[in-house]
């Protein structure tokens, strides 16, 4: 039953601004960043250095800071909104699917968006240096950093996942399309003060990403674990109160 | 005996210090259309969404097709279609969209999807994305997605609830053919009195979350019919003839009066017989509203 559920939760993002925002909310990155190299590249020219750092540390240190956790907030209230705005709980509850498929497949689509918006971010930085390139072949790119690119966003991926979870069930919680967006307005900026405190910052849920990044561990390390076990705690609390509430 | 499909056994829902529904025994009969009425704020919402496993109830229990819905609210929502007010659709999706969703949830055939379609009325605009609809078309494929799969009772909540006249005629004739065409049970909540006149077999009438009455509509019928109406030549030899023969009677404004409707044609013969001249005999019925209303200013005071 779960994975039926979980093929109406795709079926509803058609046409939606939801699905939209996996390729506008990366591209936008990538085309700033392909702006301020483009526009750098005099420099990088006479000095003959590699563009590719730091046109891929600039783009993972931006997104997960400032874009990522918009787009976490955006996500999930749109999402919440396919079933506040029509009223649909009560259809959607009153159907034979036990409750936790709806709340996990629900959880399920924001995780694979937010993937699948980091893929977009990955090819289209790494497209956009090919164009640059292109346009400036005097412009000097070292081998395609593969390795240096994708796995602090694989970090990131995972260091987002409990922020994910807990602004999935305030958008769920909250039938008001305001509450979950100043929910997650507020806590993005509570997580770039947090993280300026490595203490603090490797234990709040919206400075846990650009932590991952920061602390540069190659493979898993504790802000992971903190991020894996706390989504899986904030899921099943979340999924246990999904399924006990009523809709009146 | 009738199977019974709702089976209510005195619930109660409390919402804080406030009762919504106190007391409810339901009793839907299969093949039946059950129009449950009551002023706005009586609990019929309450008692719609208690039944579909949205609220929980305080106390008492709730059986659909004879099965506790705690403990089988699955199955019982496999076969339970319901519209709660305004029907809830996707208006980004196309209809055959909106229907693909719960079928899949019901793990109904493809083909479902235009069958319901076809019930409805709406097969030649599946394609077109909901938000391009009518009210009245949003509220038939609410319907549509009600009977998809292999449902056996719809709850409809207040089904005609902002529909043109026309969308009101259309909604009321295709919820009259369907126990007879499709095997559903219906139970409906209104508070319009015409309603239930035009679609319902059996009434279930909810003032300030109590049942006052709940019956057939024959049953209905008959106690809406309140009193005898004769007019005759001599009222005082009237009254005389007709209490010594056990029924009780009154003159009033020139009639004779009893609340006997059931002995008419034999107060009749014993009037004839006893020599008068009967002019005029009728019997008396009161509106369903006004009836409503006495049923439930009774219950109130």
């Amino acid at each position: 039953m779960f994975f039926r559920v979980l093929s109406t939760e795709c079926l509803k993002l058609k046409r939606t601004l939801a699905l939209w925002m996996v390729l506008v909310s990366p591209l936008v990155m990538v085309l700033l960043q392909f702006a301020i190299t483009y526009k750098r590249a005099p420099d990088f020219i006479q000095n003959a250095k590699d563009a590719w750092p730091p046109m891929v540390l600039q783009t993972v240190e931006v997104w997960t800071l400032l874009m990522m956790p918009m787009f976490v907030t955006l996500e999930t209230s749109l999402l919440a909104g396919l079933e506040n705005t029509g009223k649909n709980w009560k259809s959607l509850l009153a159907l034979p699917a036990p409750r936790w498929t709806i709340y996990t497949s629900k959880l399920v689509v924001t995780i694979a968006l937010l993937w699948a918006a980091h893929a977009v971010l990955i090819g289209g930085t790494l497209g956009s240096g090919l164009l640059l390139k292109l346009i400036h072949p005097n412009l000097k790119f070292g081998s395609m950093p593969l390795h240096p690119f994708v796995v602090p966003m694989l970090r990131v991926s995972a260091a987002a996942l409990l922020a994910v979870t807990i602004q999935h069930w305030v958008s769920l919680r909250w039938y008001s399309f305001t509450v979950p967006m100043g929910f997650g307005m507020c806590a993005m900026i509570a997580g770039v003060f947090a993280v300026q405190s490595k203490a603090i910052g490797s234990w709040f849920p919206w400075s846990l990403p650009i932590r991952a990044v920061l602390d540069g561990a190659a493979g898993v390390d504790r802000i992971t674990v903190v991020a894996v076990v706390g989504a899986t705690v904030a899921a099943i609390i979340g999924c246990w109160e999904f399924v006990r509430r009523e809709v009146g | 005996m009738p199977n019974v499909v709702i089976s209510t056994d005195a619930i109660t829902r409390l919402f804080q210090r406030k009762t919504a529904v106190r007391d409810l025994s339901l009793q839907v009969e299969q093949g039946s259309i059950y129009a449950f009425l009551g002023p706005n704020g009586a609990g019929k919402s309450t008692t719609i969404r208690l039944l579909l496993g949205l609220l929980r109830p305080s106390a008492g229990n709730i059986a659909l097709f004879g099965l506790d819905l705690r403990r089988h609210r699955r199955e019982i929502l496999a076969r339970t279609g319901s519209l709660v007010e305004t029907p809830s659709l996707y208006e980004h999706l196309s209809a055959r969209e909106n229907l693909e969703i719960p079928r899949r949830i019901l793990i109904a055939p493809r083909s479902d999807v235009d069958r319901v379609l076809g019930i409805v009325g709406l097969e030649n605009v599946g394609r077109n994305l909901v938000k391009t609809f009518s009210l009245g078309m949003k509220q038939r494929l609410g319907l549509a997605q009600a009977m998809l799969g292999k449902r056996e009772l719809l709850i409809l909540d207040e089904p005609t609830n902002g529909l043109d006249p026309a969308g009101i005629q259309e909604m009321r004739s295709l919820i009259r053919r369907l126990p007879g065409e499709h095997g559903v049970t219906v139970f409906l909540s209104s508070h319009l009195l015409t309603e239930v006149e035009q679609v319902a077999t059996h009434v279930g009438m909810l003032s300030q979350g109590e049942l006052v009455f709940q019956g057939s509509i024959e049953e209905l019928e008959r106690l809406r019919q309140a009193r005898l109406q004769i007019r005759v030549s001599d009222i005082d030899s009237a009254l005389a003839l007709l209490s010594a023969h056990g029924w009780q009677a009154r003159a009033e404004n020139g009639y004779v009066v009893t609340s006997d409707v059931q002995a008419a044609a034999a107060i009749n013969r014993a009037l004839i017989e006893g020599g008068f001249e009967v002019d005029h005999l009728t019997v008396q019925s009161i509106s369903l509203e006004e009836m409503f209303l006495k049923m439930t200013s009774a219950e109130v005071n």
